[in-house]
Protein backbone atom coordinates (compact mmCIF):
# COMPACT_ATOMS: atom_id res chain seq x y z
CA UNK A 1 0.00 0.00 0.00
CA UNK A 2 1.60 3.92 -1.03
CA UNK A 3 2.13 5.90 1.33
CA UNK A 4 -0.42 8.65 0.52
CA UNK A 5 -3.15 5.41 0.87
CA UNK A 6 -1.53 4.43 4.37
CA UNK A 7 -1.74 8.39 5.77
CA UNK A 8 -4.88 8.42 4.35
CA UNK A 9 -5.83 5.04 6.56
CA UNK A 10 -3.95 6.44 9.74
CA UNK A 11 -6.34 9.77 9.52
CA UNK A 12 -9.16 8.53 9.37
CA UNK A 13 -8.40 5.26 12.00
CA UNK A 14 -7.36 7.92 14.62
CA UNK A 15 -11.07 8.85 15.21
CA UNK A 16 -12.24 7.21 17.63
CA UNK A 17 -14.27 7.45 21.26
CA UNK A 18 -11.95 8.21 23.83
CA UNK A 19 -11.83 5.94 27.01
CA UNK A 20 -14.08 8.41 28.80
CA UNK A 21 -16.20 9.34 26.11
CA UNK A 22 -17.09 5.51 25.65
CA UNK A 23 -17.42 4.65 29.92
CA UNK A 24 -20.24 7.72 30.08
CA UNK A 25 -21.73 6.52 26.64
CA UNK A 26 -21.89 2.95 28.28
CA UNK A 27 -23.11 4.24 31.26
CA UNK A 28 -25.77 6.51 29.94
CA UNK A 29 -26.90 3.24 27.89
CA UNK A 30 -27.22 0.82 31.24
CA UNK A 31 -29.06 3.81 33.25
CA UNK A 32 -31.32 4.72 30.09
CA UNK A 33 -31.87 0.72 29.83
CA UNK A 34 -32.66 0.07 33.90
CA UNK A 35 -35.36 3.09 33.65
CA UNK A 36 -36.72 1.87 30.77
CA UNK A 37 -38.92 -0.20 32.74
CA UNK A 38 -41.79 0.61 30.21
CA UNK A 39 -44.40 -2.68 30.84
CA UNK A 40 -44.24 -4.55 28.00
CA UNK A 41 -47.25 -6.17 26.82
CA UNK A 42 -47.41 -9.68 27.24
CA UNK A 43 -48.33 -11.38 24.21
CA UNK A 44 -51.91 -12.62 24.43
CA UNK A 45 -52.25 -16.04 24.26
CA UNK A 46 -54.75 -15.67 21.31
CA UNK A 47 -52.13 -12.91 19.64
CA UNK A 48 -51.47 -15.69 16.80
CA UNK A 49 -55.50 -15.40 16.28
CA UNK A 50 -55.64 -11.80 16.28
CA UNK A 51 -52.83 -11.57 13.87
CA UNK A 52 -53.80 -13.96 11.38
CA UNK A 53 -56.19 -12.45 9.13
CA UNK A 54 -56.89 -16.09 7.20
CA UNK A 55 -57.68 -17.34 10.77
CA UNK A 56 -60.04 -14.63 11.36
CA UNK A 57 -61.82 -14.67 8.63
CA UNK A 58 -62.31 -18.83 8.87
CA UNK A 59 -63.54 -17.78 12.67
CA UNK A 60 -66.33 -15.57 11.78
CA UNK A 61 -67.59 -17.61 8.52
CA UNK A 62 -67.58 -20.71 10.97
CA UNK A 63 -69.93 -18.12 13.69
CA UNK A 64 -72.14 -16.83 10.34
CA UNK A 65 -72.82 -20.96 9.70
CA UNK A 66 -73.32 -22.10 13.40
CA UNK A 67 -75.46 -19.19 13.79
CA UNK A 68 -77.46 -19.49 10.89
CA UNK A 69 -77.42 -23.69 11.15
CA UNK A 70 -78.64 -23.01 15.09
CA UNK A 71 -81.28 -20.26 14.31
CA UNK A 72 -83.18 -22.45 11.66
CA UNK A 73 -82.67 -25.94 13.60
CA UNK A 74 -84.59 -23.57 16.29
CA UNK A 75 -87.11 -22.76 14.03
CA UNK A 76 -87.81 -26.40 12.59
CA UNK A 77 -88.25 -27.62 16.30
CA UNK A 78 -91.92 -27.10 15.90
CA UNK A 79 -92.67 -27.78 12.35
CA UNK A 80 -94.79 -30.02 11.42
CA UNK A 81 -94.93 -32.37 8.44
CA UNK A 82 -95.78 -30.54 5.15
CA UNK A 83 -94.10 -27.65 5.83
CA UNK A 84 -90.46 -26.04 4.80
CA UNK A 85 -88.25 -26.73 7.92
CA UNK A 86 -90.07 -30.15 8.60
CA UNK A 87 -87.19 -31.87 7.01
CA UNK A 88 -84.40 -29.87 8.79
CA UNK A 89 -86.21 -31.43 12.20
CA UNK A 90 -86.30 -35.04 11.15
CA UNK A 91 -83.04 -35.28 9.18
CA UNK A 92 -80.35 -32.87 11.15
CA UNK A 93 -81.81 -32.29 14.45
CA UNK A 94 -82.64 -35.28 15.11
CA UNK A 95 -80.15 -37.52 14.26
CA UNK A 96 -77.73 -35.00 15.87
CA UNK A 97 -79.61 -35.17 19.28
CA UNK A 98 -79.57 -39.84 18.67
CA UNK A 99 -76.15 -39.04 18.10
CA UNK A 100 -75.17 -36.99 21.51
CA UNK A 101 -77.50 -38.34 23.89
CA UNK A 102 -78.49 -41.88 22.49
CA UNK A 103 -75.60 -43.78 23.83
CA UNK A 104 -76.57 -46.93 25.80
CA UNK A 105 -79.43 -49.32 24.37
CA UNK A 106 -81.68 -47.88 27.98
CA UNK A 107 -80.81 -44.35 26.01
CA UNK A 108 -81.30 -45.57 22.98
CA UNK A 109 -84.87 -46.89 23.84
CA UNK A 110 -85.78 -43.78 25.81
CA UNK A 111 -84.67 -41.43 22.87
CA UNK A 112 -86.91 -43.31 20.34
CA UNK A 113 -89.51 -43.70 22.61
CA UNK A 114 -89.78 -40.06 22.71
CA UNK A 115 -89.32 -39.51 19.18
CA UNK A 116 -92.62 -41.80 18.72
CA UNK A 117 -94.55 -39.64 21.08
CA UNK A 118 -92.88 -36.21 18.59
CA UNK A 119 -94.61 -37.92 15.91
CA UNK A 120 -98.16 -38.81 17.25
CA UNK A 121 -97.72 -35.39 18.74
CA UNK A 122 -97.67 -33.53 14.99
CA UNK A 123 -100.38 -35.95 13.93
CA UNK A 124 -102.50 -34.74 16.56
CA UNK A 125 -101.70 -30.84 15.72
CA UNK A 126 -102.00 -31.56 11.74
CA UNK A 127 -105.53 -32.87 12.94
CA UNK A 128 -106.41 -30.28 14.55
CA UNK A 129 -106.09 -28.26 12.41
CA UNK A 130 -107.50 -30.19 9.66
CA UNK A 131 -104.52 -30.15 7.62
CA UNK A 132 -104.31 -34.21 7.27
CA UNK A 133 -105.35 -34.59 3.68
CA UNK A 134 -104.40 -37.58 1.71
CA UNK A 135 -101.43 -37.12 0.74
CA UNK A 136 -100.34 -35.82 4.04
CA UNK A 137 -101.80 -38.33 6.26
CA UNK A 138 -100.25 -41.35 4.31
CA UNK A 139 -96.74 -39.68 4.85
CA UNK A 140 -97.66 -38.73 8.83
CA UNK A 141 -98.98 -42.82 8.94
CA UNK A 142 -95.56 -43.72 7.10
CA UNK A 143 -93.32 -41.41 9.70
CA UNK A 144 -95.17 -43.20 13.02
CA UNK A 145 -95.00 -46.85 12.00
CA UNK A 146 -91.49 -46.74 10.89
CA UNK A 147 -91.04 -44.53 14.51
CA UNK A 148 -93.26 -47.33 16.45
CA UNK A 149 -90.62 -49.91 14.82
CA UNK A 150 -87.64 -48.20 15.91
CA UNK A 151 -88.92 -47.88 19.22
CA UNK A 152 -90.01 -51.19 20.12
CA UNK A 153 -86.35 -52.68 18.68
CA UNK A 154 -84.36 -50.11 20.82
CA UNK A 155 -87.06 -51.62 23.74
CA UNK A 156 -86.04 -54.70 22.77
CA UNK A 157 -82.40 -54.51 22.62
CA UNK A 158 -82.52 -52.83 26.07
CA UNK A 159 -84.12 -55.98 27.55
CA UNK A 160 -81.92 -58.37 26.14
CA UNK A 161 -79.15 -56.28 27.32
CA UNK A 162 -80.61 -56.04 30.86
CA UNK A 163 -81.32 -59.68 30.85
CA UNK A 164 -77.31 -60.33 30.15
CA UNK A 165 -76.53 -58.25 32.48
CA UNK A 166 -77.64 -59.94 35.43
CA UNK A 167 -76.97 -63.50 33.94
CA UNK A 168 -73.23 -61.59 34.01
CA UNK A 169 -73.67 -60.41 37.72
CA UNK A 170 -75.33 -63.55 39.44
CA UNK A 171 -73.21 -66.40 40.64
CA UNK A 172 -73.46 -69.75 39.05
CA UNK A 173 -75.21 -71.37 42.18
CA UNK A 174 -77.84 -68.57 42.18
CA UNK A 175 -78.26 -69.43 38.26
CA UNK A 176 -79.02 -72.95 38.93
CA UNK A 177 -81.59 -71.77 41.65
CA UNK A 178 -85.32 -70.86 41.03
CA UNK A 179 -83.69 -67.38 41.94
CA UNK A 180 -81.64 -67.26 39.27
CA UNK A 181 -82.40 -64.23 36.19
CA UNK A 182 -83.68 -67.51 34.20
CA UNK A 183 -85.81 -68.23 36.60
CA UNK A 184 -87.96 -65.69 36.55
CA UNK A 185 -88.15 -61.62 37.14
CA UNK A 186 -85.85 -61.68 39.99
CA UNK A 187 -85.58 -57.49 40.30
CA UNK A 188 -82.72 -55.47 40.13
CA UNK A 189 -82.07 -51.80 38.51
CA UNK A 190 -81.56 -53.30 34.40
CA UNK A 191 -84.78 -55.33 34.45
CA UNK A 192 -86.68 -52.75 36.02
CA UNK A 193 -85.34 -49.84 33.44
CA UNK A 194 -86.02 -52.71 31.27
CA UNK A 195 -89.77 -52.66 32.17
CA UNK A 196 -89.88 -49.23 32.30
CA UNK A 197 -89.18 -48.64 29.09
CA UNK A 198 -91.86 -50.73 27.79
CA UNK A 199 -93.80 -49.10 30.14
CA UNK A 200 -93.32 -45.79 29.14
CA UNK A 201 -93.27 -46.94 25.54
CA UNK A 202 -97.00 -48.68 26.26
CA UNK A 203 -97.90 -45.21 27.69
CA UNK A 204 -96.91 -42.91 24.71
CA UNK A 205 -99.12 -45.73 22.86
CA UNK A 206 -102.32 -45.19 25.32
CA UNK A 207 -102.31 -41.44 25.52
CA UNK A 208 -101.83 -40.76 21.41
CA UNK A 209 -104.57 -44.09 21.05
CA UNK A 210 -106.89 -41.97 19.36
CA UNK A 211 -105.10 -40.69 16.55
CA UNK A 212 -103.26 -44.09 16.18
CA UNK A 213 -107.47 -45.43 15.65
CA UNK A 214 -107.82 -42.24 12.91
CA UNK A 215 -104.99 -43.34 11.63
CA UNK A 216 -105.41 -46.79 11.14
CA UNK A 217 -102.45 -47.87 13.28
CA UNK A 218 -104.17 -50.25 15.62
CA UNK A 219 -104.75 -54.02 15.80
CA UNK A 220 -102.37 -55.19 13.27
CA UNK A 221 -102.41 -52.43 10.76
CA UNK A 222 -98.75 -51.19 11.53
CA UNK A 223 -96.15 -51.40 14.25
CA UNK A 224 -97.83 -48.73 16.63
CA UNK A 225 -99.36 -51.19 19.12
CA UNK A 226 -97.27 -53.65 21.08
CA UNK A 227 -98.10 -57.22 19.99
CA UNK A 228 -98.03 -59.52 22.79
CA UNK A 229 -99.34 -57.71 25.99
CA UNK B 1 -34.80 -10.91 35.58
CA UNK B 2 -35.65 -11.70 32.46
CA UNK B 3 -33.68 -9.17 30.46
CA UNK B 4 -30.59 -9.81 31.97
CA UNK B 5 -29.32 -11.92 29.18
CA UNK B 6 -30.51 -9.08 26.39
CA UNK B 7 -28.97 -6.60 29.10
CA UNK B 8 -25.57 -8.74 28.24
CA UNK B 9 -25.73 -9.20 24.46
CA UNK B 10 -26.45 -5.32 24.23
CA UNK B 11 -23.13 -4.41 26.10
CA UNK B 12 -21.18 -7.13 24.58
CA UNK B 13 -22.06 -5.25 21.02
CA UNK B 14 -21.41 -1.70 22.48
CA UNK B 15 -17.83 -2.47 23.90
CA UNK B 16 -17.49 -4.46 20.29
CA UNK B 17 -19.02 -2.18 17.42
CA UNK B 18 -19.26 1.25 19.84
CA UNK B 19 -15.80 2.62 17.95
CA UNK B 20 -17.09 1.56 14.78
CA UNK B 21 -20.39 2.89 14.85
CA UNK B 22 -19.16 6.47 16.10
CA UNK B 23 -16.29 6.52 13.37
CA UNK B 24 -19.14 5.92 10.49
CA UNK B 25 -21.25 8.37 11.88
CA UNK B 26 -18.57 11.00 12.49
CA UNK B 27 -17.48 10.25 8.93
CA UNK B 28 -21.10 11.09 7.65
CA UNK B 29 -21.77 14.30 9.68
CA UNK B 30 -18.16 15.52 10.86
CA UNK B 31 -19.68 16.57 14.38
CA UNK B 32 -18.14 14.53 17.21
CA UNK B 33 -20.97 15.63 19.59
CA UNK B 34 -23.56 14.49 16.99
CA UNK B 35 -21.63 11.61 16.03
CA UNK B 36 -21.78 10.73 20.18
CA UNK B 37 -25.51 11.37 20.48
CA UNK B 38 -26.26 9.38 17.12
CA UNK B 39 -23.88 6.07 18.76
CA UNK B 40 -26.17 6.51 21.76
CA UNK B 41 -29.42 6.53 19.91
CA UNK B 42 -28.14 3.34 17.48
CA UNK B 43 -27.18 1.44 20.70
CA UNK B 44 -30.70 1.98 22.63
CA UNK B 45 -32.82 1.75 19.36
CA UNK B 46 -30.88 -1.27 19.05
CA UNK B 47 -32.24 -2.49 22.77
CA UNK B 48 -35.80 -1.51 22.16
CA UNK B 49 -35.93 -3.96 19.27
CA UNK B 50 -34.11 -6.66 21.33
CA UNK B 51 -36.86 -6.20 23.94
CA UNK B 52 -39.40 -7.29 21.44
CA UNK B 53 -37.84 -10.74 21.48
CA UNK B 54 -37.48 -10.86 17.76
CA UNK B 55 -34.15 -12.48 16.66
CA UNK B 56 -30.99 -10.73 15.55
CA UNK B 57 -29.22 -12.32 13.18
CA UNK B 58 -26.37 -10.32 12.33
CA UNK B 59 -25.39 -7.54 14.95
CA UNK B 60 -23.34 -5.86 13.19
CA UNK B 61 -25.03 -5.06 10.00
CA UNK B 62 -28.07 -4.48 12.40
CA UNK B 63 -25.98 -1.75 13.80
CA UNK B 64 -25.02 0.18 10.45
CA UNK B 65 -28.79 -0.27 9.48
CA UNK B 66 -29.90 2.03 12.09
CA UNK B 67 -27.02 4.29 11.96
CA UNK B 68 -27.20 4.75 8.42
CA UNK B 69 -31.38 5.60 8.65
CA UNK B 70 -30.66 8.13 11.97
CA UNK B 71 -28.05 9.37 9.67
CA UNK B 72 -30.49 10.25 6.81
CA UNK B 73 -33.11 11.45 9.60
CA UNK B 74 -30.05 13.52 10.83
CA UNK B 75 -29.57 14.62 7.12
CA UNK B 76 -33.12 15.96 6.64
CA UNK B 77 -33.47 17.86 9.65
CA UNK B 78 -30.49 20.08 8.12
CA UNK B 79 -31.88 19.67 4.24
CA UNK B 80 -31.41 23.73 4.26
CA UNK B 81 -27.74 22.58 4.18
CA UNK B 82 -25.50 19.78 2.83
CA UNK B 83 -22.52 18.85 4.52
CA UNK B 84 -20.72 19.44 1.47
CA UNK B 85 -21.69 22.81 1.19
CA UNK B 86 -20.70 23.20 4.91
CA UNK B 87 -17.34 21.88 4.27
CA UNK B 88 -17.00 24.33 1.18
CA UNK B 89 -17.98 27.69 3.00
CA UNK B 90 -14.94 26.80 5.52
CA UNK B 91 -17.15 24.63 7.87
CA UNK B 92 -15.15 23.48 10.70
CA UNK B 93 -14.96 20.34 12.53
CA UNK B 94 -16.60 20.60 16.07
CA UNK B 95 -13.16 18.26 17.63
CA UNK B 96 -11.62 20.05 19.88
CA UNK B 97 -10.23 16.88 21.07
CA UNK B 98 -7.41 17.30 18.56
CA UNK B 99 -4.59 19.77 17.61
CA UNK B 100 -4.96 22.36 15.08
CA UNK B 101 -2.73 20.36 12.59
CA UNK B 102 -4.40 17.23 13.10
CA UNK B 103 -7.48 19.02 12.85
CA UNK B 104 -6.45 20.27 9.49
CA UNK B 105 -5.67 16.94 8.23
CA UNK B 106 -8.62 15.25 9.43
CA UNK B 107 -10.42 17.53 7.39
CA UNK B 108 -8.66 16.74 4.44
CA UNK B 109 -9.19 13.33 4.71
CA UNK B 110 -12.92 13.41 5.17
CA UNK B 111 -13.18 15.36 2.31
CA UNK B 112 -10.94 12.99 -0.21
CA UNK B 113 -13.15 9.90 1.30
CA UNK B 114 -16.51 12.12 0.96
CA UNK B 115 -15.35 12.54 -2.77
CA UNK B 116 -15.87 8.89 -3.27
CA UNK B 117 -19.20 7.46 -3.68
CA UNK B 118 -21.52 6.52 -0.96
CA UNK B 119 -21.03 2.84 -1.54
CA UNK B 120 -17.05 3.03 -1.75
CA UNK B 121 -16.53 5.19 1.14
CA UNK B 122 -18.49 2.52 3.10
CA UNK B 123 -16.30 -0.23 1.20
CA UNK B 124 -13.17 1.97 1.86
CA UNK B 125 -14.29 2.61 5.43
CA UNK B 126 -15.36 -1.28 6.44
CA UNK B 127 -12.34 -2.76 4.59
CA UNK B 128 -9.53 -0.21 5.61
CA UNK B 129 -10.28 1.31 8.53
CA UNK B 130 -12.25 -1.29 10.55
CA UNK B 131 -10.34 -4.09 9.08
CA UNK B 132 -13.65 -6.32 8.31
CA UNK B 133 -13.28 -9.27 6.21
CA UNK B 134 -15.08 -9.17 2.69
CA UNK B 135 -17.26 -12.14 4.38
CA UNK B 136 -17.69 -9.62 7.18
CA UNK B 137 -18.38 -6.62 5.08
CA UNK B 138 -21.28 -9.45 2.33
CA UNK B 139 -22.99 -10.06 6.09
CA UNK B 140 -23.57 -6.44 6.53
CA UNK B 141 -24.84 -5.90 3.07
CA UNK B 142 -26.07 -8.34 2.77
CA UNK B 143 -24.14 -9.76 -0.60
CA UNK B 144 -22.27 -12.46 -1.45
CA UNK B 145 -18.95 -12.50 -0.47
CA UNK B 146 -17.22 -12.38 -4.58
CA UNK B 147 -19.44 -9.77 -5.31
CA UNK B 148 -18.06 -7.65 -2.18
CA UNK B 149 -14.83 -8.64 -2.95
CA UNK B 150 -14.69 -7.09 -6.32
CA UNK B 151 -16.54 -4.15 -5.12
CA UNK B 152 -13.60 -3.74 -2.54
CA UNK B 153 -11.03 -4.19 -5.23
CA UNK B 154 -12.36 -1.45 -7.46
CA UNK B 155 -13.25 1.19 -4.47
CA UNK B 156 -9.16 0.79 -3.76
CA UNK B 157 -8.14 1.50 -7.21
CA UNK B 158 -10.85 4.79 -7.00
CA UNK B 159 -9.44 5.87 -4.09
CA UNK B 160 -5.51 5.62 -5.26
CA UNK B 161 -6.56 7.37 -7.99
CA UNK B 162 -8.18 9.98 -6.08
CA UNK B 163 -5.29 10.12 -3.40
CA UNK B 164 -2.80 10.51 -6.62
CA UNK B 165 -4.60 12.74 -8.12
CA UNK B 166 -5.12 15.42 -4.99
CA UNK B 167 -1.23 14.95 -4.36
Amino acid sequence: MDHHTQKFIQQLRSVALSDKERESLRSTLIDTIRENKVARPVPSPWAWFLHAQHVQVAFLLLVIVISYGSTVTLSAENSLPGETLYPVKTFVAEPLARLITANTPSAQATFETKLLNERLKEAEALDTQSKLGATLRQTVREGIRAQSIKAETRVSDAAEESRAAAVASTSPSQILTEEGPLQGSRGGSEEADTHTSERVLQGVLNEHKRILEKLDLVNGSGGAERKGE
Amino acid sequence: MKDEPLEKDLLAAYDAYADAIFRHCYYKTSEREVAQDLTQEVFLKAWSYMQSRRPVENMRAFLYRIGDNLIIDWYRKRKSQSLDTLVEQGFELTDTSVRVEEKAEMELALKKLRALDPDDQNLITWRLIEDYTPGEIAGILGEKENTVSVRISRAMKRLRALLQNSK
